[in-house]
């Protein structure tokens, strides 16, 4: 239940971002590696939780899940890691010691606020 | 209109962190953050340590839980100084609550602060606290794959810990998928067999940790 803390980190960066204080946002979209385990349901249900009487009430909530890769340490063979199942601990081309690099970044990429116009 | 934010989620917490860091840097102290799943023998590794390092120093314990204070009050009935952090449903310790375990806890280094984080394998590895050090355990009876079931707080370590070693044999494990799964996550951090029963291997931890730990 990470996601109660992670909402409310999402929507003071969101706030802090605004160019008025009373600008509506419409959508926030986040970035949030595999490994972070953000599910998207529970954030969005607190979210909506929280961001009652906010600019940022009945914004959307983007996430966009980037993946991580694993690396082959001896024959350099990529692919995707995509925090579904448990990491490889073979290279599966030439059975080499592999490494796992990226996801976990979770930051807010950007808010889209309404027309200010 | 859309506005560029690219800034972090946990970016007060970062803050926080930085600032509680300072603070322990100022006096004397090292914080290490432990992460485990509930039964690893966070409590239990904890308390061979405080045993364990070298005289002189003064070490204290921030308990994270969800309630109650069981952990705390072992520690203290062994004459350390400990504080307890109840998260009420919390899943995680954050830097808030580390700068408030540190007003109470009010202790001066030289010295190690050990942070036992909430039993949990996924949501602690995403809030920084202030540590120095990470210390991921894992235990012979959870079994072999916890490292690559749960990439992100073993990645993160500065040392794994797999502890209940006494245990293999017993159990299923298999200890070279266990290694090539903390190597395919960590590829640096040093891996300690430990038993908190028996004391094997917590040695091995502690000369580690003086290593690393205040300046002299």
């Amino acid at each position: 239940m990470h996601e109660a803390a992670i909402a409310e980190g999402i929507l003071r960066v969101a706030l802090g971002a605004l160019p008025r204080p009373e600008a509506r946002i419409t959508q926030i979209n986040v970035v949030a590696g595999v490994l972070t385990g953000v599910e998207d349901e529970s954030l969005r249900m607190w979210f909506n939780q929280i961001s009652q009487s906010t600019p940022a009430q009945d914004a959307k909530i983007v996430v966009n899940h980037l993946p991580g890769k694993v690396v082959c340490l001896e024959c350099k063979h990529a692919f995707v890691y995509d925090g579904s199942g448990p990491v490889t601990v073979d290279c599966p081309k030439c059975a080499g010691v592999v490494t796992l690099e990226g996801g976990s970044e979770m930051y807010v990429d950007s808010v889209e606020v309404e027309n200010e116009n | 209109m859309r506005i560029d934010v690219r800034k972090a989620v946990t970016s007060d917490n970062d803050i926080q962190a930085v600032q509680n860091a300072d603070r322990l840097k100022e006096t004397g102290l090292v914080g290490v953050n432990i992460m485990a799943s509930p039964g690893a023998g966070k409590t239990s590794f904890i308390v061979r340590l405080l045993k364990s390092l070298p005289k002189g120093l003064s070490n204290g314990v921030i308990e994270g839980d969800v309630a109650g204070s069981i952990d705390t009050d072992k520690i203290i009935a062994l004459g350390y100084p400990a504080t307890q952090i109840n998260t009420d449903g919390g899943c995680h310790l954050d830097a808030n609550m580390v700068a408030k375990a540190l007003d109470a806890l009010a202790i001066q280094g030289p010295g190690f602060v050990f942070i036992e984080n909430i039993g949990n394998l996924i949501c602690p590895a995403s809030f920084r606290l202030g540590e120095s050090l990470i210390l991921a355990i894992a235990s012979v009876p959870e079994g072999d794959d916890k490292p690559v079931k749960y990439p992100a707080v073993f990645g993160l370590a500065d040392a794994v810990v797999l502890n209940k070693h006494d245990l293999l044999g017993h159990v299923e494990f298999d200890m070279n998928f266990f290694l090539k799964g903390v190597r395919a996550v960590n590829p640096d951090a040093p891996i300690f067999n430990v038993s908190c029963r028996t004391g094997e291997g917590v040695g091995a931890v502690v000369e580690w940790l003086t290593a690393n730990g205040p300046a002299k």
